[in-house]
């Protein structure tokens, strides 16, 4: 790094280099929080029962009302708001809470069953029970000695 | 560059942990008015008597967890079996005694009241 100074036509690179090293570092460590860190909102989980897909999604704050979910037969689709802000006559002190409006989307391994899919919220967790289309339920093959 | 940061890897957290479950330190929103002051703070898959809100020395603590997750069959999962855990420090004058707190869809409502003897009043200069 040493030489950079001795540059006479470019004595401020030194800075830029320095500049550079630590725009590195930041991004690095960014991603060095992991898959959770970048995940999209909301937080969620897809579990494989046998007979059915079940979905969990972090959803704090959302009113029934306000939850919106579209299937088609392999995919699912969960879009919201959240209303929050100072209530009437409150002044704020801190707001880590955001208001935020949200859609994701999440593909399924398999088809489903449109009609059977069932959804509650419960503290604040919405959990989604989408059946499998009996076309992709496991089957059991016998086997024949011949 | 992934040994370099090895130091800086851990998450900031608001208490250290004693189980293997990671602590996260949960949002929370902190209002005020005349009469109170409201703190409200995001605890999804919380029930009711997961949490613990615990008031000394003038610190108002806050800690919840969920419970444990024994489903093992997951494509996928961005949620954590997580405790959550918050401190706060509270004026003096909070009326600690009239605290009350609300669970409503995964948000936690504290209502901390205000006492009336420490409202504004003014203090009278005397001439010797």
């Amino acid at each position: 790094m040493l030489t950079y100074w001795m540059d006479l036509n470019d004595p401020f690179r030194a800075f830029d280099n320095v500049r550079r090293r630590m725009g590195q570092v930041l991004r690095d460590y960014d991603e060095s929080a992991g898959p959770r860190a970048r995940a999209s909102y909301p937080h969620a989980s897809l579990r494989d029962t046998k007979e059915a897909f079940v979905l969990t999604a972090e959803v704090p704050g959302v009113a029934e009302a306000d939850l919106k979910i579209t299937a088609t037969h392999d995919s699912l689709t969960v879009s919201g708001e959240r209303k929050t802000g100072a209530p009437e006559g409150y002044a704020v002190h801190r707001e880590e809470r955001g208001a935020l409006r949200f859609a994701r989307s999440f593909a399924l391994p398999a088809k489903i069953d449109v009609e059977k899919i069932t959804a509650g919220l419960k503290h604040g967790v919405l959990t989604v029970t989408m059946p499998k289309h009996p076309e992709s339920q496991p089957k059991a093959i016998t086997v024949k000695a011949q | 560059m992934s040994q370099v940061n090895n130091i800086v890897t851990h998450k900031p957290s608001a208490a250290e942990p004693t189980t293997n479950r990671p602590v996260v330190a949960p949002a929370v929103d902190i209002y005020e008015n005349a009469r109170e002051y409201l703190v409200l703070a995001d605890l999804p898959g919380v029930a009711h008597d997961g949490v613990q809100i615990h008031f000394e020395g003038g610190e108002l603590s806050l800690a919840a967890s969920r419970p444990d997750d024994k489903a093992s069959d997951y494509l996928g999962s961005e949620i954590v079996d997580a405790d959550y855990r918050r401190v706060f420090r509270i004026p003096e004058t909070v009326d600690t005694d009239k605290i009350e707190a609300r669970l409503v869809d995964g948000v936690l409502h504290l209502v901390l009241p205000k006492t009336g003897k420490a409202g504004p009043r003014q203090i009278t200069v005397k001439m010797h």
